[in-house]
């Protein structure tokens, strides 16, 4: 749990007759892939936030605000951060859909501003991941980003969501987190997410319409 | 002379009939015995034929007589429920009764006919009985075992059974109008709550103090939300794109997933 899906750095398959220069080499990988990652955040938190809002706007435009900051992201980013937050924002959705009221209630109960935001921030991320790292848990703290930022601005604060990304990519950076998903492959790695029960069904209703389809066929009088 | 004789052919004609219609008994024990074992409603179901090959032999009433000795042990307060009885059973009973009280008057032909005994003992065929103890009875089971906890509320067992015996369910033990909410726990349940709620409030204890902080709270829902999110997400091995290499990942997923197919295959065949 406390590694996620896979623990093992890009480069432990190396051997180790090769000596300390090749693990040197990709120690100075992963730190390189560290840094990349740190930068990517940010972005990535804000591709995030645009497609969520996106979505948001699309299922019910009356509730959700409009908030400038959040639709001139669209320009600012580049491919592979727009395409990471775009996924990230399509898993999150489902997380947002069963967790929604609850977001609200942690919210409410939190009443962040912009003076203890940051604070709440960093003991919440903290605290969540003091046992462990994975995707699941990446994702919901991207959520509950969004979700603050969102809260904030209704409150009448302008401006939170751009240091709400910088507390995120700052938070990423400080802690390991940085590093685990350096060793996952980088926020790419987020692209490759799936719903192994969707396939399963999928499958399963695939294979039940061929059998059906050969009995009938085949074994019908 | 004659009017002797007489008798002892009405009487060994009464005792070859009683022999022949406990028969069923005798068939009956050793499958009990099996299925004592199998739960309690394979065991009511297969119980539930008692009365019928009881009801045409004469030494039911004895088995009702050594019920109520039975109940005579555990609940000596409950001895006049049989008053709701018709006044013919209770009379033979009555008359079954004083041959037990009285060992001298019966001796002789319980001692002559074992296989009545086990017949009759059809519901505790291993305990061993000698010739002046009471032929036992479903009774002690009724009371004592758990497993006739459903025999004894099953309807086929009721008092409605037109057999000379029945299980009366108001001389169980364990009545049917008991309420557990009403009711006050046991001693040692009594102690292992006191124990739990102190084991939670000592586990809780820093818990709590933690929880007044909502960052806490939420860190830890959200952790709860991400982990249950993480167990459905996975990164993409292939599923689908790279030769199936995740059915070797979940094998058993698979297996399943098959099973489940084939039968529904061959259910519709």
């Amino acid at each position: 749990m406390a590694s996620g899906n896979n623990d093992k750095p890009p480069g432990h398959h190396l051997r180790r007759g090769s000596g300390g220069q090749e693990r040197r080499r990709s120690s100075l990988l992963l730190s390189n892939r560290e840094e990349q990652v740190a930068e990517e955040t940010e972005e990535v938190f804000r591709s995030y936030a645009f497609h969520r809002y996106q979505m948001e706007q699309q299922e019910n435009a009356e509730v959700v605000p409009v908030d400038p900051e959040i639709t001139e992201i669209s320009g600012q980013l580049s491919s592979t951060a727009n395409n990471v937050g775009r996924r990230l924002a399509f898993i999150g959705d489902d997380i947002n859909m069963r967790y929604d009221s609850e977001f609200q209630d942690m919210l409410k109960h939190l009443q962040p501003n912009m003076d203890n935001a940051y604070d709440y921030f960093r003991r919440i991320a903290t605290s969540l991941f003091e046992s462990g790292i994975n995707w699941g848990r990446v994702i919901a703290l991207l959520g509950f980003g969004y979700r603050m930022a969102i809260y904030v601005y209704q409150n009448g604060i302008r401006g939170f969501l751009s240091r709400i990304a910088r507390f995120v990519a700052e938070f990423i950076m400080r802690n390991r987190i940085a590093r685990w998903i350096a060793q996952q492959g980088g926020w790419v790695a987020a692209l490759e997410l799936d719903n192994d029960y969707f396939k399963y069904v999928l499958v399963v209703l695939a294979v039940v319409v061929v059998g059906q389809f050969v009995v009938r066929r085949f074994f019908s009088p | 002379m004659v009017a002797v004789a007489a008798r002892i052919v009405a009487g060994l004609l009464a005792v070859a009939i009683a022999t022949s219609s406990c028969f069923p008994r005798l068939l009956l024990a050793p499958s009990l015995r099996a299925n004592l074992g199998s739960g309690p409603r394979r065991a009511a179901k297969k119980f539930s034929f008692v009365p019928f090959s009881m009801s045409g032999c004469s030494y039911c009433v004895a088995a009702g007589d050594g019920k109520k000795k039975d109940q005579m042990a555990k609940q000596p307060s409950d001895l006049n429920c049989d008053q709701e009885e018709s006044g013919s059973l209770r009379s033979t009973e009555r008359s079954a009764r004083s041959r037990f009280l009285r060992p001298g008057a019966l001796t002789s032909l319980q001692s002559q006919y074992p296989g009545n005994q086990s017949g009759e003992g059809s519901s505790s065929p291993s305990s061993p009985q000698g010739p002046f103890v009471p032929p036992s009875s479903p009774s002690p089971f009724t009371t004592r075992s758990p497993l006739f906890m459903f025999v004894r509320r099953s309807s086929l067992l009721s008092g409605s059974s037109s057999g000379c015996f029945s299980f009366d369910m108001d001389r169980s033990p364990a009545p049917m109008s008991c309420d557990k909410s009403t009711q006050t726990p046991s001693p040692p349940c009594q102690a292992l709550n006191h124990f739990l709620s102190s084991m939670a409030s000592r586990r809780g204890l820093p818990l709590a103090v933690e929880d007044m902080r909502p960052e806490i709270w939420i860190a830890r829902e959200l952790r709860r939300i991400g982990d249950e999110f993480n167990a459905s997400y996975n990164p993409r091995r292939g599923f689908l794109d790279n030769n199936h290499p995740a059915v070797n990942n979940h094998p058993i997923v698979i297996l399943h997933l098959l099973r489940y197919i084939v039968r529904l295959i061959w259910r519709l065949h």
